[in-house]
């Protein structure tokens, strides 16, 4: 075919304003804007948990120049498609976007009992008309002209807010009388406070600097999520020991919270201590083996719903991913 | 059997609606069924033959099956009545909707009849594929199937273009066959284009081309009436060759 079309293949880069790239700039779960992490073709959102995830998506119309033919390199001539693919669960879905000054948005809805894994996202730029004269599907309405690649996107369980019940301070150790048995130490976690209270240690100047750095990409931002994930799976472990010795049970076998926290960390690691279970049965399960420890139906209970807690946690954390990866990266 | 699948079964939302523990068949589990699927009674699941998947509200599936086992229909003409009632009474979603071993266990246990009513040849067996196959050939999955990828929610009707869908075998088997179906404003187009056509040869070549075709036009940035127009057009073709 005599052709003045040629396709061309841009890179998504995600984190960019280059020409043919995807960018997810907002994402809401059910409503409420969510964390999004975004790297280079995957972008992982916060949102495993909800019941529909909306994506704002932007994509860069590249140059056309020598693309197409002059006359049909205007925005008007051009239908520019956002599609949504998950193969394994048959997800096959499109939006057309609009293009304003160079750049095409659109917002994505996804039901999230549609999607298992990964969503790859991309973008079709394709003709709106026919090419008068033109022979040959490729003049037709749809004709691709510019394909993007891929963005991968992966959910992930929103992380709950621990300062809705605990307070997160960071404090000169070394200058508070209170926290003088903790100096030298990264973090002290005080559960004798209601509501507890993490302190973090500000005398330790190169960790504060870590932790507190931004920037998704190099040996810094490994090193900070190594450290939250372990400062995070240590937390939770010594919640979750405070809220199953808190336990108590009525003579009718309803269950009673030590204090108005424990519930709510109770249920976030029998989510992950039990996710194999379906989400209706993980608290009960996990209420009643510590039932059967309690009143020494199981001696071993307790120990084993230590075990399963702290497997749970740190697979939530996804400790040996990251682990590995900052073993690869700062090495 | 039917207890099987139906543990903590208190009922929600209705009386026709019941909570369902959903299973998936095991490894374990798809031998044994495999092994019973000629008997005429239905295989006991041991814990090691199912694992629960996940807790959905769910219709009446027992009613439904006696409707259908009491329906006069022919069985090539059942796959138009199973699949709307089959998915209103299902509420999925495409990730479980996508677990064979999900539709493996639930031809095994509460949907036995509606498999044995459509599929069962003379000696009362069901073919393998039609009780332990994949999506597109498993006897419950593919109506599933047919019933989300053309639902209109909200239409008076919501299920008129599932009846277009099912109404010949071949048809709903080689679109659900192909990537195409997964998007439904391009099924229903394609539906549309094929108009009242059942004949197998015109369906093949028609969505054989679409599937070519597909490599140069984006289907997924045209209307369902764009599609219809190329399928009629790629039709006329198909049959002037």
């Amino acid at each position: 075919m005599k052709s003045s079309t040629r396709r061309a293949v841009f890179s998504p880069l995600a984190f960019g304003g280059r020409q043919g790239s995807i960018r997810v700039t907002r994402v809401l779960a059910d409503g409420d804007v969510v964390r999004a992490d975004v790297a280079l073709e995957e972008v992982v959102v916060d949102a495993a948990a909800a019941t529909e995830v909306s994506l704002w998506v932007e994509y860069t119309l590249p140059s056309l120049g020598g693309l197409v033919p002059r006359d049909e390199s205007d925005a008007s001539q051009l239908r520019v498609v956002l599609q949504a693919h998950e193969a394994v669960t048959w997800l096959r879905q499109s939006v057309q976007m609009v293009v304003e000054e160079g750049v095409a948005r659109a917002t994505l809805v996804l039901r999230m009992e549609d999607v298992r894994e990964v969503v790859a996202l991309s973008v079709v730029v394709a003709r709106a008309t026919a090419r008068p004269g033109g022979d040959g599907r490729a003049w037709e309405r749809g004709g691709r002209l510019v394909g993007s690649q891929s963005l991968m996107l992966r959910f992930r369980e929103r992380p709950t807010r621990v300062g809705s019940f605990m307070s997160v301070r960071w404090q000169s150790f070394e200058s508070e009388p209170s926290l003088k048995p903790w100096v030298g130490l990264p973090w002290a976690l005080l559960l004798s406070a209601d509501p507890p209270v993490l302190w973090l240690n500000t005398d330790l100047t190169a960790m504060v600097h870590v932790l507190k750095s931004r920037g998704t990409q190099g040996k810094q931002a490994t090193l900070r999520e190594v450290l939250f994930r372990t400062l995070a799976t240590h937390v939770w472990t010594q919640l979750f020991d405070d809220a199953t010795r808190g336990l108590d049970w009525d003579d009718d076998g309803s269950v009673r919270f030590g204090r108005s926290w424990h519930e709510h960390v109770l249920r976030q690691v029998a989510r992950h201590a039990y996710s194999d279970r379906p989400r209706a049965q993980r608290l009960p399960l996990l209420l009643g083996r510590a039932q059967d420890a309690h009143t020494a139906r199981d001696p071993h209970g307790l120990s084993m719903l230590a075990e399963d807690a702290a497997r749970g946690v740190a697979q939530w954390m996804e400790l040996g991913r990251r682990v590995e990866r900052a073993a690869v990266d700062l090495t | 059997m039917d207890g099987a699948g139906t543990e903590g079964g208190a009922r929600r939302g209705g009386p026709d609606v019941s909570c369902l523990l959903l299973h998936a068949l095991t490894p374990q589990g798809v031998r044994l069924v495999g092994e019973a699927l000629a008997s005429p009674t239905p295989v006991e699941l041991g814990p090691e033959h199912q694992v629960p998947l996940a807790e959905r509200d769910v219709g009446d599936l027992a009613g439904m099956c006696r409707v259908v086992a009491a329906s006069g229909h022919e069985r090539s003409q059942l796959d138009g009545l199973i699949a709307p009632k089959l998915h209103a009474a299902l509420p999925l979603g495409r990730d479980l909707g996508a677990r064979s071993a999900m539709w493996a266990w639930l031809a095994a246990t509460m949907l036995r009849p509606l498999l044995q009513r459509r599929w069962a040849g003379e000696d009362g067996a069901v073919p393998r594929a039609r009780a332990l196959g994949p999506l597109t050939d498993h006897g419950l999955a593919r109506l599933w199937w047919a019933a989300e990828l053309t639902v209109a929610s909200g239409a008076a009707d919501p299920y008129w273009d599932t009846g277009k869908f099912a109404k010949g075998q071949y048809l709903m088997d080689r679109l659900l066959k192909s990537n195409l179906s997964r998007n439904s404003t391009l099924l229903l187009g394609i539906l549309d284009g094929l108009g009242e056509s059942v004949d197998w040869r015109r369906i093949n070549e028609t969505v054989g081309a679409l599937g070519v075709i597909e490599t140069t036009v984006c289907l997924d940035a045209l209307t369902r009436a764009e599609v219809a127009g190329l399928v009629r057009d790629i039709s006329r073709g198909v049959l002037s060759s």
